[in-house]
């Protein structure tokens, strides 16, 4: 059986859509394997994936903490760099929200980089939504024999409504049984700039969201966002948890030969 | 009036553990989470969820802004509050929530309200009278 990924390879690359990989912080500085695991995934679906050199941080950081100028001038640095690509996209709905709902508030109607803003916005994507709603995948083909829980990350779920791309993907593996924690949709706490700021009150949320992770009975937690990730494998790590915790591209692209997230490491 | 992600994160936490509350304590404002039994007076500036009973009976779960004083305080003040009405959080004064429950100002208030932690009964929660 032929699967949709198949299909999209056989085109011709005359007719490829070109895509320029947002690879975020994160996932440069601690967690490379899931720009390899996007980028797989990606060439998989048929686009032909580049990584310009010139990209920076989305600017986030800068944005929350209500430093605007800065922001915009990281916003202008990371559109010149993107927009000559048929479609922008990132590992995360968190640094993808900022791309395509915030650069464009960064900028006066009359000024020209509002509009390269808006055109830029157009094709920035979150990455397990575009594989779904723009490339039509259906089935990665990959292997995972265990139980999975998904993790809703904030931005992405509210500012990009991925919801049920990643669970449509998750159930083409096979072995891979998914199993809904309750309140999948709240918060982990991290928050960014917020798990700084609030650290106790970040805190009493996560611990709440890793007693609904220990309950769903799964041996492995998921989710679109490194920044949860980290933030719910540190604290399931404090609390002696044993359930590994990866980002979604790394299963959906069988690459699993990094280590689960915080695994053999100290994180106490 | 959006209340914004940091405070909505904050309700948030209060609503799913509600045994807990927001205490913010000192000059510099550091925020704490902390479960006491009972809220007693001088101890700085709670957050506790509990429910408003609107006058027309409905009632809505709400977070609590309450200010217990200095440590010589003789009383204690509701200073602001916050609904959870349907699927979202509003604060104090913005009516847009009621009109969502097509209830008016006058069918709101005065309202009801109790903590899901005690009170000391110097600040025991009451009756509230305006929007504002």
């Amino acid at each position: 059986m032929s699967t949709a990924s198949d299909q999209l390879n056989d085109a011709s690359s005359d007719t490829a859509p070109t895509v320029g990989l947002f690879v975020t912080c994160l996932v440069d500085l601690m967690r490379p394997s899931v720009g390899f695991a996007s980028v797989k995934l990606l060439e998989a679906a048929g686009c032909v994936v580049e990584v310009p050199t010139t990209q920076t941080c989305c600017g986030q950081p800068a944005f929350n903490s209500g430093d605007t100028k800065t922001t915009a001038d990281i916003a202008k640095q990371v559109i010149a760099a993107f927009e000559s690509f048929d479609y922008v996209v990132a590992p995360s709905g968190s640094c993808a929200g900022m791309l395509k709902a915030h650069y464009i508030e960064l900028f006066d109607e009359n000024d020209p980089w509002h509009g390269r803003a808006t055109a830029f916005a157009a094709r920035v994507h979150e990455l397990i939504s575009f594989l779904t709603d723009v490339r039509g995948m259906t089935d990665v083909g990959a292997r995972f024999d265990g139980t999975a829980t998904y993790h809703d990350s904030c931005s992405g779920l509210r500012e990009l409504g991925v919801k049920t791309q990643p669970r449509k993907l998750l159930s083409s593996v096979g072995g891979l049984t998914v199993t809904e924690m309750t309140d999948c949709e709240v918060c982990c706490g991290f928050g960014g700039t917020f798990s700084v700021k609030y650290p106790d009150v970040s805190n009493a949320i996560v611990e709440k969201k890793t007693a609904n992770i220990s309950a769903s009975e799964a041996d492995l937690l998921l989710a679109g966002d490194l920044g949860c990730l980290f933030n719910m494998a540190g604290k399931l790590k404090r609390e002696g948890r044993t359930i590994a915790v990866r980002h979604v591209a790394e299963v959906l692209a069988g690459q699993l030969d990094e280590p689960a997230i915080g695994e053999g490491q100290d994180m106490s | 009036m959006p209340v914004d992600d940091e405070t909505r994160r904050t309700l948030n936490m209060l609503r799913t553990s509600p045994e807990k509350a927001v205490r913010v304590a000192d000059k510099l404002k550091t925020i704490r989470i902390v479960e006491p039994t009972q809220v007693v007076l001088g101890e700085g500036v709670y957050w506790l969820y509990g429910e408003a009973e609107l006058d027309t009976g409905v009632c809505l779960e709400s977070v609590f802004v309450i200010d217990t004083g200095d440590p010589d305080a003789t009383s204690g003040t509701l200073r602001n509050y916050y609904w959870w009405i349907i699927d979202n959080w509003y604060p104090q004064g913005d009516l847009s929530g009621l009109k969502r429950l097509e209830i008016g100002e006058d069918e709101a208030f005065p309202f009801r309200w109790k903590t899901n932690i005690p009170l000391d009964a110097s600040i025991a929660s009451g009756r509230h009278h305006r929007a504002d």
